[in-house]
């Protein structure tokens, strides 16, 4: 009998002893699945931050080049887009994985939750190259433009240059825009041409999709344009007055397509910034080049060779005495920067446009001349 | 009961032995956990170097303030501007041999005054930590240091000593284009060495 008693006891120990020892084992599993499943997803966070990176330093390599990222790992999370005091925040939503950009414009939307990102730079000329443009979106953003009755001629192009890798669709009346149906898509933004569009109520179907999901830019005039967020059915202007567009109107205009891919205000501003804060760098480096340039010729303008005097006298004109030249036009562009930087208006920055141009006006006399030396 | 007493402790000491090579086989585990780890870690910024190295080469060739540009058409690749590169910095050292250069760590660095130097706070966010050197071999050997910022820290006797461990050079054959050379352009021929710190 007592001997039936202690198996007893000792099958009882052994049992506990066996749950006990297990169950540390099976924590010790367990706590290291957790732990790796966590650190999987911030390094894939982090990952996706580095090739955000990479991307942004590869953009200026190929520039006018599309990337489509497949971010199908990370389709549970949302990517976001900051841009405050020229500095932009981007990284994943509730997650530790973000990271500062301080010199590339970006321009995207607030956030993107999708299974591909799609990443596209531009060249900033303004005269000469300032910065390459990042344009960042998804395959779930789509955009709606619409210049009914004759198609503006930027649609056109915008729907070339963008390609079928964006998720874009052209609307040609003012009917077609009543079945727009937001379908699988995160977010949508209109592109309106005529600004008829955002006099009118919302598509039925966009009435119900969420207000900060779907917004429009009007262009009203030639460069100006304005942002509009929908508010139930109608649609609210964010803007109080338009905004110019800060560029010299080119072809493929990265400051247009740049006021598209914003999210806001705020965004286009910040990153025009940026552009504008890499622009004074650049421009100092011109002002130098430009100084270089008026020595060499003021040299060659004492030699004897009446050839090389003559060229160098009408060069020197280019850069120090034609209206507009070279040198005074660089210093009026320097200086308008430097007061553009710190204005929190933008009025002033308006006007580098009239500066850029005479540049710009200067540099095509010394090209079209032939023999001198052009400044970019 | 002496029977009883030898048996409880034999199974005592048999439990002991279990929990024993327990922790033993646990220690280890973690132990080669460790060691993963840390390798892994040590891998992993290497490889970060590196792609910092290749990164901070690409931006140097494709900086607007040094590319050669041609009016409104595209620019020409892995081209700089050698007025621009002579705005850019001050001195244009001559070089005995076309090597790249080395920083004596030990000692106070200076740096040669360039335009990226002197704007040091913006062009941090570009280049970080890193020595970019543009080196030309023909016609006449010479160099310019673009961008200099090495990790340092202040030693007791308030020197100032190198605080970085590892260097990783990358090389980039570009020309230089000198437009006062002629009436023609002139092209010279060189390297781009960057120098990544960690």
């Amino acid at each position: 009998m007592t001997f039936t008693k202690k198996a007893q006891l000792e099958l009882g120990f052994n049992w506990i002893y066996m749950l006990l020892a297990g169950g540390v084992i099976l924590l010790f599993f367990v706590g290291i699945v957790v732990k790796e499943k966590f650190k999987a997803e911030e390094n894939l966070g982090q990952d996706l931050i580095r090739t955000m990176e990479s991307l942004f330093t590869g953009a200026q390599v190929s520039e006018k080049t599309k990337n489509v990222i497949d971010i199908g790992g990370l389709a549970d999370f949302t990517l976001y887009f900051d841009c405050e005091d020229q500095v932009t925040t981007y990284g994943l939503k509730e997650t530790s994985a973000r990271a500062e950009n301080t010199i590339d414009p970006i321009f995207s939307p607030k956030e993107i939750k999708a299974t591909k990102m799609i990443a596209w730079s531009l060249p900033y000329n303004f005269p000469y190259k300032v910065a390459d443009m990042l344009f960042v979106t998804s395959s779930n953003t789509k955009y709606y433009l619409y210049s009914s009755p004759a198609t503006d001629p930027f649609i056109k192009e915008f729907l070339t240059a963008t390609g079928t890798e964006f998720n874009r669709q052209q609307l040609n009346t003012e009917q077609e825009y009543q079945t727009i149906d937001h379908g699988s898509n995160f977010q949508i933004r209109i592109v309106d041409f005529t600004g008829q569009l955002v006099k009118k109520p919302l598509p039925p179907s966009l009435q119900k999709f969420d207000n900060a999901r779907v917004s429009a830019i009007v262009f009203t005039g030639k460069n100006m344009f304005d942002y509009y967020q929908k508010q139930g059915n109608t649609w609210t202007k964010k803007t109080i007055v338009p905004l110019r567009i800060i560029s010299l109107s080119d072809e493929r205009d990265a400051a247009k397509y740049a006021a598209i891919f914003a999210e806001d205000k705020e965004m286009y501003r910040c990153s025009m910034k940026k552009a504008f804060t890499r622009m004074k760098y650049v421009t100092d480096i011109y002002q130098s080049k430009a100084n270089t340039v008026i020595e060499h010729y003021s040299q060659d303008k004492t030699k004897s060779d009446e050839f090389t005097k003559s060229t160098a006298s009408d060069c020197l004109g280019y850069y120090t005495q034609n209206e507009p030249n070279i040198k005074s036009s660089l210093d009026s562009l320097s200086n308008i920067l430097t007061g553009c930087i710190k204005d929190p208006s933008f009025s002033v920055c308006e006007g580098l446009i009239d500066a850029a141009d005479k540049v710009k006006k200067a540099n095509q006399g010394l090209s079209e001349h032939g023999d001198c030396i052009p400044l970019y | 009961m002496n029977t009883f007493n030898k048996k409880a402790q034999l199974h005592i000491t048999e439990t002991i032995a279990v929990l024993f090579i327990f922790f033993i086989l646990i220690a280890f585990g973690l132990i080669f956990y460790a060691r993963y780890q840390q390798t892994a870690a040590q891998e992993k910024q290497e490889q970060l170097l590196a792609s910092r190295a290749m990164d901070t080469t690409v931006k140097a060739l494709f900086l607007p303030e040094l590319m050669c540009t041609k009016g409104e058409a595209e620019h020409e690749d892995n081209c700089v501007d050698l007025i621009k590169l002579n705005s850019a910095t001050t001195s244009s050292l001559p070089l005995s041999s076309p090597t790249s250069p080395d920083q004596t760590p030990q000692e106070p660095l200076s740096n040669t005054k360039s335009h990226f130097q002197d704007n040091s706070d913006y062009y941090f966010q570009l280049f970080s930590y890193s020595n970019i050197t543009i080196i030309e071999v023909y016609p006449t050997p010479q160099q310019w240091q673009i961008y200099n910022k090495q990790k340092t820290k202040k030693t007791s006797d308030s020197k100032t000593i190198k605080d970085w461990t590892r260097k990783e050079p990358t090389y980039f054959t570009i020309t230089l284009r000198d437009d006062l050379a002629g009436s023609n352009s002139q092209y010279r021929y060189g390297y781009l060495v960057v120098e990544a710190y960690s």
